[in-house]
């Protein structure tokens, strides 16, 4: 039952990373969104009230759509949205990991190179799409329209993830191709706003999210560094352990 | 007797289709992905707001 084995092991392989990756957002990252919201304004000429964000920082939504209440119900979201990302990350990776192990003709996997496809899907999901494209950002920041950057970011995904692929299974003379691809997205280029800034034009706001953006990227730089080779690595001895492929 | 031919049947393609139940297992991770990270419903957006921006995911 490999579909079953599967989602088993990416439920159990997700909690784990999810959770820790839930634990180190609630320390370190979500104070950084927090306070970046205290500086949000509302941006009256685009779409009012689409996300409801307060320029008292508080994440009250009033009479549109249901947002959970700042304290244990956002932070319990928070992680739980953490836990099912893990999953769903889990579930490509433990998949892609049986696929190799059914059809690749190289070592199956083990705890430790499951480690190192942890340190590509960190390329593949967050090195690539964000820091060379679209930068982890704080609330308040200005961008390009959001189903644009969701369209580069889902090609950005899929074109360093099919490079990556290449480059490791190729034959040797196709190995430039998967370079190709994976530098087309950046070549096309990540979505932009028209100019780059915050909506809050206050300049002590903007000294403040400025900081407060230097240290956002490179606390989720660490968090998915950690997060992604934890998850490689059980993903791994998931595979190794409980996923049966000719039963 | 019935019952044992069921399962040898069972048994027989779902060996078959090892590949198609990994392919099966990838798109489900993408249906999680897409609800939980990337869905425009303001519901979708606010209880994963946090999470979706600590995984640098487009937002706003």
């Amino acid at each position: 039952m490999a579909f079953r084995n599967i989602l088993l092991s990416a439920i159990v392989v997700g909690i784990f990373s999810g959770l820790l990756y839930g634990l180190f957002q609630h320390f370190q990252i979500s104070p950084i969104i927090y306070a970046a919201e205290t500086y949000e304004v509302e941006d009256v000429a685009e779409v009012p009230a689409a996300h409801g964000h307060e320029t008292t920082g508080h994440h009250e939504h009033n009479e549109e759509a249901w947002g959970p209440e700042d304290g244990a119900e956002r932070i319990g979201y928070t992680i739980g949205a953490d836990i099912a990302i893990g999953i769903a990350y889990a579930l490509f990776m433990i998949s892609l990991m049986a696929l190799h192990n059914l059809k690749a003709n190289k070592p199956k996997l083990t705890m430790a190179t499951g480690a190192a496809w942890g340190i590509a899907s960190m390329i593949i999901f967050f090195a690539a799409p964000a820091m060379f494209g679209l930068h982890p950002e704080v609330p308040g920041t200005e961008a390009a329209t959001l189903e644009n950057r969701q369209g580069w970011w889902t090609l950005c995904v899929a074109l360093t993830a099919a490079g990556i692929a290449i480059l490791y299974y190729a034959p040797i003379k196709f190995k430039l191709g998967g370079l190709i691809l994976a530098a087309t997205p950046h070549m096309i280029g990540a979505p932009m706003p028209e100019h780059h800034g915050f909506a809050n034009t206050d300049p002590q706001a903007i000294e403040a999210l400025t900081q407060l953006t230097t240290q956002f990227y490179l606390l989720t730089a660490v968090g998915m560094g950690i997060f992604f080779v934890l998850l490689g690595a059980l993903s791994g001895l998931a595979v190794q352990r409980f996923v049966k492929l000719d039963a | 007797m019935q019952q044992q031919a069921i399962s040898t049947e069972q048994s027989s393609s779902l060996t078959l289709s090892a590949a198609l139940q990994v392919v099966s297992a990838m798109a489900l991770g993408a249906a999680l992905l897409f609800v939980v990270g990337f869905a425009p419903m303001d519901v979708a957006h606010n209880a994963a707001h946090d999470a979706r921006h600590s995984f640098a995911f487009p937002c706003h």
